[in-house]
């Protein structure tokens, strides 16, 4: 319609405050990933750095929720379980600890040893990581969980990073990308997983030739239509806008994108009514497409990369904002 | 999280709605309550089945609750007769079919599948086939599908030749179908592959391949797939390393040494100089700062005796 679109910035704080204080009944199919939804919140506003919109009494109480969920001691260590919990969740051990780095949290409680145990029990013989250890898929999204836990503890020592990234290699596509495996279709999530973890492992360019480089940087910059698709021949989603531009600024190349279409694309799936962002544009105000919380953290991420509207800069590598990675390198000290 | 449509409400309804919610959580709260305590009581039967099926029903990404059902078939395996066995595997399938039916993206519903498939006696195949024939009628880009579709030919006595004409009429019937193309990549290689390259297709098939995707573009220029494809047939494989050129100057004592491949200093540096048999001790240093360089250049001793003489052998062993 050639109308442009406004960054709706306060209704995005709401959305995401309201978020931790309730989750609504359409996320009971998440009601096993709660820390992932309370993770894109915090993050959320953290980039849109309105972290100051969340009372101090209840940022403790966050924390305080957060360390609940530890879970010391699984299967594969000699330590008694501390709660009800069976078994950690590595996506959880991830946005847990991101969280609480957004947080200003010092980890202090964080059993690390634990921790890593935990993760360490989780890779496989062939590099990659499953989600629990009572068993699930296993791919390349919690090869990046990994990383991410050894990066955030400082501590890549638990992991086989050769066979982790002889994993990824074998996942590479006959179109230079990454699918979540050996076999498996190249797609913009797992490529940035890819991505992520090798730059995290430090072993991007040393792995990866400088053909294999450049047909990956293709593969990504032909994601963008308007916004970016996750596979060739899919529709925008907003969520790539983080997945696809985050792989870009990985490999260098970020400076390609048409930050004008990217940014309307991905305001025109705001909901200018609730705040947050869907996946796919709003075709009329009367909103076809709910936002969710997980659009709504990558819609913003999407345009901090492109440092918009007064947004943090994100850390393209943990997904998490500059700051709290800062705080981070603080913590490493 | 994959595109929920939202309703406009009345204040009446909405109120309606949340009495209804209100009871629809206090029944899975319950029911969320009893799977846990049979979960960590270990206890393994129909009962938990049945309150896990509910769970489900109503939450097919529940992971550790597919965990319990796992557990409960392992259990059976060591308690229950074949024909029981059987019974019960057969209905779990038609149980995880309507889960997929409601959440065909879901990776616990296809990674439970796989689990039944490798534990039940006597796994029916074709029929998974047939199942990934309905899945990607629904949806041919469902990749979940596609993986699970690979896993199942990868354990069945399914032939490569037979998938890649499942594919050929794919995309035969739609040329932009990407996740054909994919597929095609992979088993390509497995039927015909260059000995080169086991990633790659051998030069007999490669050329039938063009064809084919040629036809794919001519129909249809503006689909990726084709094209992708094709700048992969067209494409080598990765390059053997050698030495292109090695130019030795007495009179500088240096060595330029040009490669066929990039390489980093890092990697230079594994190569060694031997000169009559001796090794010489060199450090490699590129013609520009940039990272990746096509020539390195080594400085040797000037007063190496061996400059005198007229005939030297000179041998370098690149990594």
């Amino acid at each position: 319609t050639g109308m442009e679109n406004t960054f709706e910035r306060k209704k995005h704080i709401r959305f995401f405050t309201r978020i931790l204080q309730i989750l609504p009944s359409r996320y009971a199919i998440l009601d096993t990933s709660r820390l992932t939804v309370a993770f894109f919140a915090l993050s959320g506003l953290g980039v849109l750095d309105a972290l100051d919109a969340i009372p101090d009494k209840d940022k403790q109480e966050i924390i305080e929720w957060i360390y609940t969920l530890q879970v010391v001691g699984n299967k594969a260590s000699d330590m008694e379980t501390t709660n009800n919990y069976d078994c950690s969740h590595i996506a959880m051990t991830y946005t847990g600890l991101a969280s609480l780095l957004i947080l200003g949290d010092d980890l202090r409680r964080v059993n690390k040893h634990a921790c890593l145990e935990g993760i360490k029990a989780l890779q496989l013989p062939d590099g990659s990581f499953k989600s629990s250890y009572d068993g699930s898929e296993n791919d390349m999204r919690f090869i990046y969980c990994a990383c991410c836990v050894c990066t955030m503890l400082d501590d890549f020592s638990a992991i086989n990073q050769a066979t982790a990234t002889n994993f990824i290699m074998k996942s590479l596509c006959h179109d230079g990308a990454f699918g979540q495996g050996p076999g498996h279709e190249s797609h913009g999530g797992s490529t940035y997983c890819a991505c992520a973890s090798l730059q995290l492992m430090g072993r991007l360019t040393t792995t990866l030739s400088p053909k294999q480089l450049k047909r990956l940087e293709y593969w990504c910059i032909s994601r963008q239509r308007n916004g970016f698709n996750g596979r060739p021949h899919k529709d925008d989603d907003t969520c790539y806008s983080f997945w696809v531009g985050a792989s870009l600024k990985i490999l260098g190349i970020f400076d390609l994108v048409d930050f004008k279409e990217n940014e309307n694309f991905v305001l025109s799936t705001q909901d200018i009514i609730v705040g947050g962002f869907a996946k796919w544009p709003q075709i009329n105000p009367g909103n076809i497409f709910a936002a969710d919380a997980l659009h709504s953290y990558m819609g913003v991420c999407g345009l901090a990369l492109m440092s918009l509207h007064s947004l943090q800069p994100v850390d393209p590598t943990l997904n998490i904002s500059e700051r709290a990675r800062l705080h981070m390198q603080t913590l490493h000290e | 999280m994959h595109g929920r449509l939202k309703v406009k409400t009345t204040a009446e309804q909405a109120e309606e709605k949340r009495k209804h919610r209100e009871k629809k959580l206090k029944l899975f709260q319950g029911a969320k309550a009893a799977a846990f305590k049979k979960i960590t009581a270990k206890e393994y039967d129909r009962e938990g089945l049945h309150i896990t099926q509910e769970i489900l029903t109503a939450n097919s990404d529940y992971y550790t609750i597919w965990n319990y059902r796992k557990n409960t078939f392992l259990h059976y395996k060591s308690t229950k007769s074949t024909e029981e066995l059987l019974e019960s595997f057969q209905a779990e399938l038609s149980f995880i079919q309507n889960c997929l039916k409601n959440n065909p993206k879901s990776y616990s519903c296809w990674n439970h599948r796989c689990f039944v498939l490798l534990t039940m006696p006597e796994p029916d195949w074709k029929k998974e086939l047939q199942l990934c024939n309905l899945f990607l009628q629904y949806d041919e880009r469902n990749f979940h599908c596609w993986d699970y579709r690979r896993f199942v030919v990868q354990h069945s006595a399914v032939l490569p030749g037979d998938e890649i004409n499942f594919t050929h009429k794919l995309i035969e019937n739609n040329f932009s179908n990407y996740s054909s193309w994919h597929h095609r990549s992979k088993l390509l290689p497995i039927q015909c592959p260059d000995l080169n390259d086991p990633n790659r297709i051998g030069e007999k098939m490669l050329l039938e391949e063009l064809e084919l995707v040629q036809n794919a573009f001519f129909t249809d220029p503006n689909d990726q797939s084709a094209w992708f494809y094709h700048r992969w047939l067209l494409g080598r494989g990765e390059t053997k390393q050698s030495i292109t050129c090695l130019h030795v100057s007495k009179p500088d004592s240096r060595l330029t040494c040009t490669l066929r491949k990039r390489v980093s200093l890092a990697q230079c540096s594994s190569m060694k100089v031997y000169v009559n048999g001796q090794q010489q001790n060199v450090t490699w240093t590129g013609v520009d700062d940039q990272k990746y360089q096509h020539a390195c250049i080594a400085s040797l001793l000037k007063s190496n005796s061996l400059w005198d003489t007229t005939r030297c052998q000179l041998s370098l062993h690149p990594r």
